[in-house]
């Protein structure tokens, strides 16, 4: 016990050194890979939902140490979010792997997610509910249709595991500010992801990604996002007095536990017919795991030591395992593809906030300093290396050609090569 | 960096929706980035439809070297004297003075009509070709469109991935779009 705590303490000190050098003008940045698209060549900030891990991560901090530097780093991160609002109430660059764009879903509903946690612990508290009101504002304003929410203004489309995020941020601006207006949409939110949750069957629990008609749902069930359903669902039990939500949480557990593999990893995506395994998320299994700790159940141990074993040297959770077989989801390579070892941002929050809550109150994070990194990776089957400083991230192959070569301080990467711009 | 743009529509031009979306995703951030990291003083563009105004002007502020600010506000000092000059629409006149030229044609997938939009490259030497939307993506779109009534999405899903794989290719093959980048020799 004494052995883990120690440890996470260590992979909080390393990762929160790592992610201040990923800062710049603006907010926190870096390159992004994903499941959807990739985005290598806009590496500036994006004030999406890494700011929902980020600020409840260090808000959790705050709370369960006397360390002032999680202050510091609640107010930067906070004003990052306030001052990249629009005149609209939108964010930024908030689309994470699409970005640059605004109007991100889930993510500027999960940035105000985050607002809203920090809030309390900052002066400024008015000032940050009245940015996250006027992002909700917006946000209904653009994507409800009169009965629920869409995905993209004016598109029919509901997306259970965002309008769970959304629902979730409505709730906490209610309880943050004591106004209710905001209730009505977050039940409507919350029913529209339980009508899409399976109810019977091998995959009872799982949650369907998409329904394009609002009415049927896709076939597609996502651990990843079915685990981000469960902490709305169990806020929204307590608030509104109705266990069918934690019911719903409880299965989707069900869910994750009947496809979790032996080695802790969980697959992709399970269609109703068939699966595909790759890639498999680590730094984004933190929120998998959250969703245990959301419903109190124990952690599974293998997860959780496969996370923590794939920290990298200079304080960065990898992306995933597999993105070379993401096409024909054959087994992977002996060698990491290039989008499994670059460290997102827009990932490694979610590690931040699973290991701030696993934390003991009264513990002390120490500090520590950012390593150079270096590693053999593979881009589209040629052997290469991944470089990584505190100032720059660099991917180069045996013979010198440079694949990538973004400066950190900078919004757009200098070198990106046809490869490696794949989106 | 101060960015002025203009409307300049072309008749036939797709909305920037789906695979058109994607490819104007690479399109404006090529523009853009390659502007930002050169220090471009002054970047002119002419887009072929409004709704690429608020995409163009996102990639601007973002770059913080630009003159836009997120909420329209006033340029600042520009950074560079090199003025660079993206006809991207109709309008093909250059303005005098621009250094660098991003020029946009439109290939073989394209309609006729806009396969006829040319720059005058006189005076000017190629430095790079971008060819975006490409004849496999194109084709490995419609088999996504073909197999959705078969529900499968995990076939669907694979060409996904096999479409953005072939999205763009050095090679000159057939695409929809081929952006050209040009700098002034005289």
């Amino acid at each position: 016990m004494l052995d883990r705590q120690a440890g996470i303490a260590q992979a909080l000190a390393e990762l929160d050194a790592w992610l201040q050098t990923m800062r710049q003008a603006g907010g926190y940045g870096g390159p992004v890979a994903h499941w959807w698209q990739n985005r290598y060549r806009y590496a500036g900030p994006g004030l999406d939902w890494r700011y929902e891990g980020l600020l409840s991560g260090y808000a959790v901090l705050r709370s369960k140490t006397a360390q002032p530097k999680w202050c510091t780093r609640l107010h930067c991160a906070a004003e990052d979010v306030r001052a990249g609002q629009l005149a609209e109430g939108s964010y930024s660059a908030s689309r994470f792997e699409l970005n640059p764009g605004d109007l991100g879903t889930p993510h500027e509903a999960a940035a105000t997610l985050g607002l809203l946690r920090a809030a309390g612990h900052l002066g400024d508290r008015e000032a940050l509910l009245g940015v996250a009101k006027r992002n909700l504002d917006n946000l209904i304003a653009k994507l409800w249709d009169g009965g629920g929410f869409n995905d993209r203004p004016g598109v029919p489309g509901r997306v259970p595991n965002k309008l769970a995020t959304l629902a979730q941020a409505l709730m906490s601006y209610a309880e943050a500010s004591g106004e209710e207006d905001y209730l009505p949409y977050a039940k409507a939110a919350l029913e529209d992801t339980l009508r899409f949750q399976v109810a019977g069957g091998r995959w009872r629990g799982a949650i369907h990604q998409y329904a394009a008609d609002t009415r049927r749902g896709d076939g597609r069930f996502f651990p990843y996002y079915a685990a981000r359903c469960v902490p709305a669902l169990v806020q929204a039990s307590t608030l509104f007095h109705d266990l069918r939500y934690r019911r719903a949480a409880e299965q989707i557990l069900a869910f994750l536990e009947a496809t979790r593999a032996a080695d802790g990893s969980w697959p992709q995506v399970v269609y109703r017919v068939g699966r595909a395994d790759w890639p498999r998320w680590l730094a984004g299994s933190a929120d998998i795991l959250l969703a245990y700790v959301s419903l109190s159940e124990l952690l599974p141990e293998a997860a959780l030591e496969r996370l923590l074993e794939s920290q990298h040297p200079n304080g960065s959770f990898p992306t995933a395992q597999g993105f070379s077989s993401q096409l024909g989801q054959g087994a992977p390579g002996p060698v990491p593809d290039y989008r499994d070892v670059t460290p997102v941002v827009g990932w490694n929050d979610k590690v931040l906030r699973l290991l701030a809550e696993l934390l003991v109150p009264g513990s002390t994070v120490p500090e520590a300093e950012v390593r150079e990194f270096t590693t053999s990776v593979s881009v589209e089957g040629v052997p290469a290396t991944f470089y990584e400083s505190a100032h720059s991230m660099s991917i180069y192959s045996l013979r010198g050609e440079v694949f990538y070569a973004w400066a950190k301080d900078k919004p757009w990467a200098q070198t990106v090569s046809a490869e490696v711009d794949i989106r | 960096m101060n960015l002025e743009v203009s409307v300049s529509p072309l008749a036939s031009l797709p909305l920037p929706s789906g695979a058109h979306e994607l490819a104007w995703s690479y399109l404006l951030d090529f523009v853009v980035a390659d502007a930002s990291m050169r220090g471009l003083g002054a970047l002119h563009v002419s887009v072929p439809s409004a709704a690429l105004v608020a995409p163009l002007e996102l990639r601007a502020s973002v770059s913080r070297n630009f003159g836009v600010k997120p909420n329209g506000a006033e340029a600042g000092t520009a950074v560079g004297r090199e003025v660079g000059v993206a006809l991207l629409g109709f309008e093909r006149r250059l303005p005098a003075g621009a250094t660098r030229l991003y020029s946009l044609e439109f290939g073989l997938l394209a309609p006729a009509a806009l396969r006829r939009t040319r720059s005058e490259t006189q005076g000017w030497q190629l430095e790079r070709r971008l060819n975006v939307y490409s004849l496999p993506a194109y084709l490995w779109g419609g088999f996504i469109r073909v197999s959705a009534p078969l529900y499968s999405k995990a076939l669907s899903d694979q060409a996904m991935f096999r479409m953005r794989r072939a999205f763009t290719l050095e090679r000159s093959l057939a695409a929809f779009y081929h952006l050209a980048i040009w700098t002034r020799v005289c």
